[in-house]
């Protein structure tokens, strides 16, 4: 059923409808945001390699750093690394630095990809095309993500713990929930600012690649940050997971929450996440109006 | 105060393109006029058909009511909405359908798409669900709702694209090519359903297909290199060229189409070769003495044989052909 209604100050008619009488514009919306975030888990649960990713690539990723470890300073430590880093099982401390890391790497290649995957299929125009906010796509697609990395790190700290017989303490959980949610919340804004290269640049490859080695290469995974020189370690602490690595090291393997430096972690990891998004958002959206100035927004 | 559903006014598109050396340092700078100050106004309730040849400028003109590419100057309003300064409630009031089956996930099943979208309009879920099956039944696809989108038929895809549009009963569809590359089945419901069923909406559509502008639109903008060349019903732009005759001639070899174009009466000319057999098309002022003179002029030339040969009533082709020198098929 329609009628019109008649904007006397406009001088415009909206001819409307139930639905358009309804409809509101929204900063956010999260329906639309669970929507998207479940409509890629269903795309991905439908690709039978995924299970391979999200079960068993971790593994050989992570395995050959444990190996090489091994092979130079032999089983369990070294005293230098001890020394450095303040622990003295090397295997129970990387697999908490591999464990936060999937976020990481999730983060880096998959809202990206998952753009561009969009734009691939041809369904990028019809998303725009539809009254969403588009920080609600952006969330959908991280969500999904997010689901899929928690899965991933899951699974790979699951067979560690069998694998080599490892034991972290049931303290941590709950401070170790707190921290690894803020650090994805920061980590968000990180994946928005990609998304956004993408739109303008199409072809992640290059560039996540590169960001990915970077942020790979600053952060303590398989190596204390202090084994960094001094001007990177500074870099180090403006990816979100180096707080999250540092600090949920410490509550996993001490079993022992310190406040402060909780508090602190908390602190920077809150404003990390506060200036990653402002500037995800910002080039998000400045390369969304980028590519509407160029129509290249379903492009290659 | 207006009641028009979709108002276009002096909308232009430039595109740069920038050729560059050594990846960074830009050397050419060239510019592509895309639209060119295009103004159309569509009162509600009616089909307006936008026809033209591929790269006319149709799919910019339909891209920037839809909010996927910003117009460098100019003004659209859909629905009353501006699509620059109201783009969500501009992107409420439309359906969009791209002639590109793969708009659609194809990994989803054909009710999961719907309802994916249906969301994305924030309809409730029972209300997504019960007008995905509606449409989905209206479509003939009922029995095909549960099969993945890969597993269906190009026609089928299509089908769902074009169901999509309507997902939120929009009062606005912009329809772009959405016969493209459809077998003549699929093709002609989906004309039937858009001239049967959707009255009451305010339809944008563009087409290179002549017979399909003919049979759905009130009326027809033709749009060459970015402008609207000319514009009224079918019958009115046809009425333009009643002065002058459409001649079809098919024959063996390849005539001088120069030669032909510089004849005294002749309009316009075209031709297309294929294995040594051409089909030309002559549009010119009182086409009996044009014919006689044109089969004296293929009898006197060598290696050019007449096949076949008739003045038609002239097509929205020829119109176009008389306004731009081009064929709407080239």
């Amino acid at each position: 059923m329609t009628e019109l209604v008649h904007e006397t100050q406009e001088e415009v008619i909206h001819e409307t409808s139930e639905y358009l009488e309804s409809f509101k514009s929204r900063a956010m919306d999260w329906t639309a945001a669970r929507t998207f975030a479940v409509k890629n888990l269903r795309i991905a649960i439908r690709y039978p390699a995924n299970f391979l990713v999200w079960g068993i690539l971790p593994i050989f990723w992570f395995a050959p750093f444990i190996l090489m470890a091994t092979a130079i300073a032999g089983p369990g430590t070294s005293a230098h690394f001890t020394s450095i880093s303040g622990f003295n099982d090397y295997i129970q401390f990387v697999v908490i630095g591999w464990f936060v890391f999937m976020y990481l790497d999730n983060s880096i290649w998959a809202i990206g990809n998952n753009f561009r995957w969009e734009q691939m299929s041809g369904t990028l125009e019809p998303l725009f095309s539809t009254p969403v906010p588009r920080i609600s796509i952006l969330l959908g697609a991280a969500i999904s993500d997010t689901i899929q990395g928690t899965m991933q790190a899951g699974i790979l700290l699951s067979i560690c713990i069998v694998l080599f017989g490892l034991e972290y303490s049931i303290v941590a959980i709950l401070p170790t929930i707190i921290i690894l949610i803020l650090m994805v919340i920061a980590l968000y804004g990180f994946s928005f600012m990609l998304a956004g290269l993408i739109l303008v640049f199409k072809d992640p490859s290059v560039l996540t690649q590169m960001i990915s080695e970077m942020t790979f290469m600053v952060s303590p995974i398989n190596y204390p940050v202090q084994a960094l020189p001094r001007s990177v370690q500074f870099v180090s602490y403006l990816v979100p997971t180096t707080i999250g690595i540092v600090t949920i090291r410490e509550i996993a393997i001490n079993g022992a929450v310190d406040l402060l430096s909780f508090s602190q972690a908390i602190l920077g990891l809150g404003l990390l996440a506060v200036c990653f998004w402002i500037v995800g958002i910002g080039i998000f959206r400045y390369a969304e109006k980028w590519t509407k100035q160029r129509g290249h927004m379903g492009g290659f | 105060m207006t009641s028009n559903a979709i108002e276009i006014e002096n909308l232009s598109k430039t595109f740069i393109s920038v050729k560059r050396k050594a990846i960074i340092i830009p050397t050419e700078r060239k510019k592509v006029e895309a639209l060119k100050s295009v103004s159309l106004d569509i009162p509600k309730g009616q089909i307006y058909g936008l026809l033209g040849p591929n790269g006319a400028g149709k799919t910019t003109l339909i891209k920037c009511l839809a909010t996927l590419v910003l117009p460098t100057s100019g003004s659209a309003r859909v629905n009353g909405y501006d699509v620059l300064k109201q783009s969500t409630y501009a992107r409420a009031s439309m359906g969009v359908c791209q002639g590109n089956e793969r708009s659609i996930y194809w990994k989803l099943s054909a009710r999961e798409n719907m309802i994916f979208f249906a969301k994305l309009y924030r309809m409730p879920t029972h209300e997504a669900k019960e007008r995905a099956d509606e449409l989905l039944g209206r479509m003939g696809l009922s029995e095909k709702a549960d099969e993945k989108a890969e597993n269906l038929s190009h026609g089928m895809r299509m089908k769902i694209v074009f169901a999509r549009a309507l997902i939120h009963d929009p009062p606005v569809l912009l329809l772009d090519e959405p016969t493209q590359g459809l077998d003549p089945t699929f093709a002609s419901d989906l004309r039937k359903y858009i001239s049967e069923k959707l009255h009451d909406k305010t339809i944008l559509l563009t087409t290179h297909y002549m017979h399909e502008a003919d049979m759905l639109c009130d009326k027809l903008a033709l749009i060459n290199e970015g402008e609207i060349k000319s514009f009224g019903t079918s019958h009115e732009l046809k009425e333009g060229v009643r002065d002058y005759d459409s001649l079809h001639m098919k024959v063996v070899g390849t005539p001088d189409i120069e030669a032909i174009m510089k004849m005294e009466m002749v309009m316009s000319a075209s031709m297309k070769t294929r294995n040594g057999h051409s089909d030309l098309v002559v549009t010119a002022q009182n086409g009996y003495k044009m014919a006689h003179k044109l089969l004296n002029y293929m009898h006197s030339t060598k290696g050019v044989k007449v096949e076949h040969f008739e003045v038609k009533e002239p097509t929205l082709d020829d119109v176009f052909l008389q306004l731009t020198g081009r064929r709407i098929e080239d």
